[in-house]
C-alpha cells in the first residue's frame, strides 16, 4: 500500500471529522485502490470485493470519531483493519462451503516446503504480472486463502489467527502450509509452461 | 517469537507490494451516495442548534442596541449621584425618588437644572428617618453642608409636568417639601435598585445546552437547579446546586460466533430382551447440543446512558446597564461538575443465540469530575419588585473531557440558555 504522509492523513481525519465537502471523494481516491486489492485477496472476486470495499468504507465513516491517532495507531491502519475485519465477516456470511479442510500432519507440512529458487521467482515475476499473482491466490480455497492472507500479509501470528477464526493453531499452520503448496504448484507449472514456449 | 520466514511468503508478499486494483466508477458513486447522506444528516443536526444559538444572540445583541441609545440619554440627564441620592427621600408618604431614572417617560432635564430640587448634601446614604425632619421642619440647614435650603424652580413645575409623570414639589410655606406623585405612577415604579447598594435574590434556573467535540458528535444536555446571588451595586456573584442530565450512547465491540442450529446427540443406549428373549430393544439417551460456527464474527452495538452530574457554579457578574425594568450584564465564572449516577436506559445487548465471546467497549467511560467555565451575556427582565426573568445565552468551554480516557477526544465546548425566575429578597 502506497504510504501517506502523515500530515495527509491527520488533514484527511479532520475534515472528515468536521465533514467537509470533497473530504469523500478524496478518501476513496485516496484509499480505495490498494483497499481494494486487500478485499480482492480476501473474497477472490472482484464482485464480492467491491461490496466489501464499501461495507468497510461506511463502517470508517461511520466510526470516524472513535479514530484517534495517539491511541488507535495510523488511519491507514485502522481503516486496513476495518477492511480485514469486514472481510473475513463477509466471506463468512457467503460462504457454503467448508472453510477448513482436515487437519494434516506436521510432517505432511515440512515435506511439502521447498524453496522457489531465486532465479525461478525471478523468472516468475518477470514473466506475470501482478494482476496474475493475485489471480493465484483468489483461486486457493477460501480457507487456505483467508489464513494465508492473514499470515503473510497482515502478519498475524498462529495464535492469532486461531483465536480470531476459532480453530486450532495445528489447523492454521497445515491451512498455510497447504496454501502455500499450492501456490508453489501454480508458480511452477507456470515456469514450465513459459519455458515450453 | 521469531517469526517463521517461507520463500512463498516472501515472493508474493514482495510481488504484491504496492499492488492497487482499481475500483469501478459505479462503486465510487455509490459510496459518495451513501457516505454523503450520512454526513449531511449529521451536518443538518449540528447546523440546526449552531442557527437556533446564532438567532438567541442576535436577538439579544438586537435588544441590547435598541435600549443602548435611551439608557445613554438617561445617564446624561441624570443628575450627581449625591444630590440624586438625596432628592429621593420626601416627607410625605407617597413621596418617591425625583430622579429621572424613576419616570421613564418623563422629558430628560436640562444640565442647568439637573433637578428640581437642588439640595447638595455630603451625606448621601444618610438613613430617610434622619433626612425626614431636615426637610420638613423648620430648622436651618447647616451653614457647611447646605449654603441655601431646597430651591423650588418654579416656572417648570406646572401641572403639564404632572401628566408627564414628574412629580409636582410644593414648597408650602414652612419650606417643606412634599412630592406628590400621582397614584397611577406610583403603581408603576418598581423599587429602584440603583438606590440599594446590596441585594439577595434567589432564582430558579433551567439551561438547555448543546455540546460539541464528543466522542459522540452532538449532545444535548439539561441543567437545573437552584441559584442564590448576592448583588452589591453592579457586581454580583452567585452560585447554587444544579443537576445537569444528559443521554449518552456507549459503543461497543462485540466478538461472537453465529448460532447455527442445535442436534440430538446421542449420550448412551441400552438394550433390553423382550419377553421372548427373541429381540434385543434399544433404548436411546440424547442430550440437545447446540452448535455454534467457529469464525468469530465482530458487531458493534450501542447502549444509552443517562448521565447525572451534580453542577457547583461560581459565577461573577457585572451589570453593564441598568434601568428600573431591564439590566443587561455579563457573567462569567468556573462550574464544578461531579457525577453522582450511570444509569443504563436502553436494554442490554442482546446476542440472541448466538454466543459472545467478548464485550469491549469502544466509548470509554464518562469522568467523574470536570471543570468547566462559562461566560455569557446576562438580560434580566423585571416582572414585578421583587421578581425577574432571566436570560442569558452563553458558552461554555470544558477544562478537562468529559471522558476518563483523556486522550479519546479534545476538550468539549457548548452552547446554552439560561433561564431564570428570580425572586428578590
Amino acid at each position: 500500500m502506497k504510504r501517506m504522509g502523515m500530515d495527509h492523513d491527520e488533514q484527511l481525519v479532520r475534515d472528515l471529522k468536521r465533514r467537509k465537502k470533497g473530504v469523500l471523494e478524496a478518501l476513496y481516491n485516496t484509499y480505495a485502490p490498494p483497499l481494494l486489492s486487500i478485499c480482492l485477496r480476501y473474497c477472490g472476486n472482484r464482485e464480492d470485493a467491491e461490496d466489501v470495499l464499501h461495507d468497510g468504507f461506511m463502517k470508517v465513516i461511520q466510526h470516524i470519531h472513535t479514530f484517534k491517532a495517539q491511541s488507535t495507531g495510523s488511519f491507514e491502519g485502522w481503516m486496513k483493519r476495518i477492511i480485514v475485519n469486514t472481510a473475513l465477516n463477509y466471506i463468512r456470511d457467503h460462504s457454503k462451503e467448508k472453510r477448513f479442510l482436515d487437519v494434516d500432519t506436521m510432517q505432511e507440512m515440512i515435506t511439502s516446503e521447498e524453496e522457489i529458487e531465486d532465479h525461478v521467482r525471478d523468472k516468475v515475476l518477470e514473466l506475470v504480472g501482478k494482476e496474475h499473482i493475485i489471480e493465484m491466490i483468489c483461486d486457493l480455497p477460501p480457507g487456505y486463502r483467508t489464513i494465508f492472507n492473514m499470515f503473510v500479509f497482515e502478519e498475524y501470528s498462529h495464535n492469532e489467527i486461531a483465536k480470531l477464526l476459532d480453530c486450532s493453531v495445528n489447523t492454521s499452520k497445515s491451512q498455510l502450509s497447504k496454501a502455500r503448496g499450492a501456490l508453489r504448484q501454480r508458480i511452477l507449472e507456470l515456469v514450465e509452461k513459459q519455458k515450453a514456449i | 517469537m521469531k517469526r517463521e520466514r517461507h520463500p512463498v511468503d516472501d515472493f508474493f508478499k514482495e510481488a504484491l507490494q504496492g499492488h492497487q486494483v482499481k475500483p469501478s466508477g459505479e462503486g465510487k458513486q455509490r459510496f459518495l451516495d451513501e457516505a454523503t447522506t450520512i454526513l449531511m444528516k449529521r451536518r443538518r443536526g449540528r447546523n440546526r442548534w449552531i442557527f437556533l444559538f446564532a438567532g438567541i444572540v442576535i436577538i439579544s445583541l438586537t435588544a441590547l442596541l435598541v435600549i443602548l441609545p435611551n439608557t445613554e440619554d438617561h445617564e446624561l440627564s441624570k443628575p450627581a449621584t449625591d444630590t440624586e441620592d438625596l432628592s429621593l427621600e420626601s416627607t410625605a408618604p407617597e413621596s418617591t425618588m425625583l430622579t429621572s431614572s424613576t419616570s421613564p417617560s418623563g422629558p430628560a432635564l436640562p444640565d442647568d437644572s439637573p433637578s428640581l430640587v437642588s439640595q447638595p448634601s455630603s451625606s448621601s446614604s444618610k438613613p430617610k428617618a434622619q433626612l425626614l425632619p431636615a426637610l420638613s421642619s423648620q430648622q436651618p440647614f447647616d451653614d457647611k453642608t447646605n449654603t441655601q435650603p431646597a430651591t423650588l424652580i418654579t416656572p417648570d413645575t406646572s401641572s403639564a409636568k404632572v401628566d408627564l409623570f414628574v412629580p409636582v414639589i410644593t414648597a408650602p410655606q414652612d419650606d417643606t417639601l412634599t412630592l406628590n406623585i400621582p397614584e397611577s405612577a406610583k403603581k408603576r415604579m418598581p423599587k429602584d435598585r440603583a438606590t440599594k447598594k446590596w441585594q439577595f435574590s434567589t432564582s430558579l434556573y433551567y439551561t438547555p445546552e448543546w455540546m460539541f467535540n464528543t466522542l459522540e458528535g452532538e449532545k444535548y444536555v439539561n441543567n437545573l437547579g437552584v441559584e442564590g446571588a448576592f448583588q452589591f451595586d453592579r457586581y454580583s456573584i452567585r452560585t447554587g446546586v444544579g443537576l445537569s442530565i444528559t443521554k449518552g450512547t456507549n459503543e461497543l465491540l462485540v466478538e461472537y460466533n453465529d448460532y447455527l442450529g442445535s442436534y440430538s446427540r446421542l449420550d448412551s443406549m441400552t438394550f433390553q430382551w423382550d419377553e421372548k428373549h427373541y429381540h434385543l430393544i434399544p433404548t436411546y439417551y440424547s442430550s440437545n447440543k447446540d452448535v455454534w460456527d467457529s469464525l468469530m464474527k465482530l458487531d458493534y452495538p450501542k447502549i444509552t446512558k443517562r448521565y447525572t452530574y451534580l453542577q457547583i457554579p461560581l459565577i461573577l457578574g457585572y451589570d453593564i446597564i441598568r434601568q428600573n425594568w431591564i439590566t443587561f450584564g455579563i457573567r462569567a465564572g468556573p462550574i464544578l461538575s461531579i457525577l453522582l449516577e450511570s444509569k443504563q436506559i436502553s436494554g442490554e445487548y442482546d446476542p440472541g443465540k448466538n454466543r459472545v465471546i467478548r464485550i469491549n467497549q469502544i466509548t470509554p467511560d464518562r469522568i467523574q469530575t470536570n471543570w468547566q467555565v462559562v461566560g455569557g451575556v446576562n438580560a434580566s427582565f423585571r416582572i414585578s419588585p421583587r421578581i425577574s426573568l432571566e436570560v442569558e445565552p452563553n458558552i461554555r468551554y470544558y477544562f478537562n473531557s468529559v471522558y476518563e480516557k483523556s486522550d479519546a477526544t479534545k476538550k468539549p465546548w457548548s452552547a446554552g440558555f439560561r433561564t431564570a425566575f428570580t425572586i428578590w429578597l
